[in-house]
């Protein structure tokens, strides 16, 4: 049963629906087409983009123009941006190749390959299955795959038992958090990686390297981010930890992007098509709006409509009845859902609630440790006693505004201490907290106060050394 | 800078089969490491680094260190892992095969000779004997002659493990 269908009087959330579709080149047809589906139409900027605010299904961008500047009502953005394979991490001698460019007939006997996967946009089971799948031929046919990726879990039918078999065969299968580095060593490429176990760099000679081929961001992109507050990776384009794969979704709820997602699954274009289509529909189709009595209702607990809640819940345990209704059974209590809502509707009801609710109390000094509940007691209580520490269910519950408020509130620096992002009880916790706080220290800096007294640690349960490094602490 | 270039990536099935089926299905979450009890007592021991060096095909430096040696058998790793992992079972497994290449630590081949030689690892006295009494157990005599013929074979094989001559490379 869908959330939008059902009696009463649908309601549209915006009359006239225009999809701004922002990329390099020409029109983009799949976002053309998406925007047709929905129900909206498609415009381009004839001009630059300078300003934007609003909401999702109403937003009023700002276009530079010849006569001087224009408000254009929107419904959504989407951002068209295009896959480039290769490019930027091709080691100088050309060993290395993408996924789609490996050869059938390739002989893998007696030689190592490395297959790096991942790295540009969380994998979905399907391509990990690609990847494992050419990591067990390579050895059948005599040769050794290292396959590197930076997440831990493997998730989806087989897959597990495929992760085994491809490591109890002499592969290697390891989760490492960064690219490794390329160079060239004679006919080989030697990679050399930070170990995250072990804390220290392991190295490996080659004789191939198969990777996913990064996407490319448009020049244009870094400035758009900046005007569409979209939090951005260090490759210019929205960060890939907020970017749900293949949904075509960003950091900001109402701006979508296509394709440009990354490479690691391909997505039939129509298929992307239709997904995008769907998303706009959702937001702002006149034939499925929501019914008068929600709207109202919703209005009154001044709930924004923008749906963000439904769409940040990570196991769909959130359902819609004049405003958001959390089903119990489902929820993980990570609370991402209550970071996220823009109008602080959702009231969270688990019993970590209070302590964070006396935190924002109290006046507050010192260094502050928010951790994700699944962190080693012995490691909070080892910390000194200036520093306070609370355990939240999930790293993924701070939202902004919270951390703003524990500053004002005369804390002298924040730690957000959560689990690895792949090893993340709530799904998508560790990383929004990440993406938390990579916003917030943006608009620090902005306001022209030093960044780093609000940071965020991904660290394994019992890594008590990670979070005293970042306390400045050291050792243990 | 740990170079993998000559590392024996078929060292975890060589694991898998001495028992420790469990660690190729590591991914490293570091539960087993949060919940050990030895971890903050030993120096440099950490469940989870092992696993990784055991699957970065690290043989020699895994079976040489005598921290395999400390772990308690508690359990605790066993009951937390998500992938049913049991560090403890890998640990079994490690122990078996550093045995068969003849690197234990000293205080292993006195524990089995006691055993052969007694049939337990302490002396039975008249104070365990009133106790075993007081449960209602039949009192034991330290001629337990049946155990040593059991384990005749146990001490005769540490022996003849090759490099027993150098069993101290276990440490302790």
């Amino acid at each position: 049963m869908s959330l939008f269908e059902g009696e009463g009087y649908p309601l549209p959330l915006k009359p006239e629906l225009k999809v701004l579709i922002l990329g390099e080149g020409p029109l983009s047809k799949k976002a053309a087409q998406a925007a047709v589906w929905a129900g909206g139409e498609p415009v381009r900027p004839r001009g630059e983009l300078i300003g934007f605010t609003g909401w999702p299904g109403n937003f009023r961008a700002v276009v530079k123009t010849d006569q001087g500047a224009t408000v254009l009502p929107l419904g959504a953005v989407v951002l068209a941006l295009e896959d480039e394979p290769g490019g930027a991490l091709a080691p100088a001698g050309g060993t290395a190749l993408s996924l789609a460019q490996v050869n059938p007939e390739e002989d893998w006997s007696g030689t190592k390959t490395a297959i790096l996967s991942g790295f540009w946009n969380q994998a979905g089971p399907g391509s990990f299955g690609r990847v494992l799948a050419l990591g067990l031929k390579i050895l059948e046919e005599g040769g050794t795959p290292f396959l590197f990726a930076p997440q831990a879990k493997v998730a989806g039918p087989g897959l597990e038992a495929d992760y085994r078999r491809l490591r109890e065969q002499g592969g290697l299968v390891t989760r490492i958090e960064a690219m490794p580095r390329m160079e060239n060593e004679g006919e080989r490429v030697r990679l050399t990686f930070e170990d995250p176990i072990l804390d220290q760099e392991a190295t490996v000679a080659v004789d191939r390297v198969i990777w996913d081929p990064p996407p490319k961001a448009p020049a244009c992109l870094e400035s758009l981010g900046a005007v569409l507050c979209l939090d951005q990776g260090p490759d210019g384009r929205p960060n890939p930890d907020n970017v749900l794969f293949p949904a075509p979704l960003t950091s900001r709820a109402g701006v979508f992007s296509l394709s440009g997602g990354g490479g690691a699954e391909p997505v039939e274009p129509e298929q992307e098509t239709l997904l995008l289509s769907d998303h706009l529909r959702r937001l702002f189709n006149p034939q499925g709006g929501m019914r008068s009595a929600a709207r109202t209702a919703a209005e009154k607990s001044q709930c924004a409509l923008c749906l963000t809640c439904l769409r940040t819940c990570p196991v769909q345990a959130i359902s819609w009845d004049h405003g958001p209704v959390v089903m119990e059974a489902a929820c993980l209590n990570c609370g991402q859902c209550a970071a996220a809502c823009p109008a602080a509707i959702i009231k969270p009801l688990w019993p970590e609630e209070e302590a964070l609710k006396t935190l924002m109390a109290e006046p507050g000094q010192g260094d502050l440790v928010l951790a994700c509940g699944r962190i080693n007691e012995e490691i909070l209580d080892g910390l000194p006693r200036e520093a306070k520490a609370v355990r939240l269910s999930c790293a993924g519950r701070v939202g902004r505004e919270q951390l703003f408020r524990l500053l004002s509130l005369g804390y002298q620096r924040i730690v957000v201490a959560a689990c690895h992002p792949g090893n993340c009880r709530s799904l998508s916790g560790s990383e929004r907290a990440g993406t938390t706080v990579r916003a917030a220290r943006a608009e620090l800096k902005e306001l022209g106060i030093d960044p780093g007294i609000v940071s965020y640690v991904p660290l394994a349960p019992h890594q008590g050394k990670r979070l005293y490094g970042a306390l400045g602490l050291g050792g243990d | 800078m740990l170079n993998l270039d000559d590392a024996d990536f078929s060292f975890a099935r060589e694991v898998a089969e001495a028992g420790g089926e469990g660690v190729s299905c590591c991914y490293g979450c570091g539960a087993c490491s949060a919940f050990c009890p030895i971890l903050p007592k030993a120096q440099g021991y950490d469940p989870r680094r092992l696993i990784r060096l055991i699957l970065l095909g690290q043989r020699d430096e895994v079976l040489s260190q005598p921290l395999i040696w400390y772990c308690s058998t508690c359990y605790s790793c066993h009951e937390v892992c998500p992938q049913e992992v049991s560090f403890t079972e890998v640990g079994y497994a490690l122990k078996n095969l550093a045995v068969k290449e003849g690197r234990y630590p000293a205080g292993l081949s006195a524990q089995v000779g006691l055993l052969s030689e007694h049939g337990r690892l302490y002396e039975i006295g008249e104070f365990e004997n009133e106790k075993r009494v007081k449960a209602g157990l039949p009192p034991l005599s330290e001629e337990s002659r049946e155990y040593g013929v059991l384990l005749a074979g146990l001490a005769a094989s540490l022996e003849s493990a090759p490099g027993a001559a150098e069993g101290e490379g276990g440490g302790s």
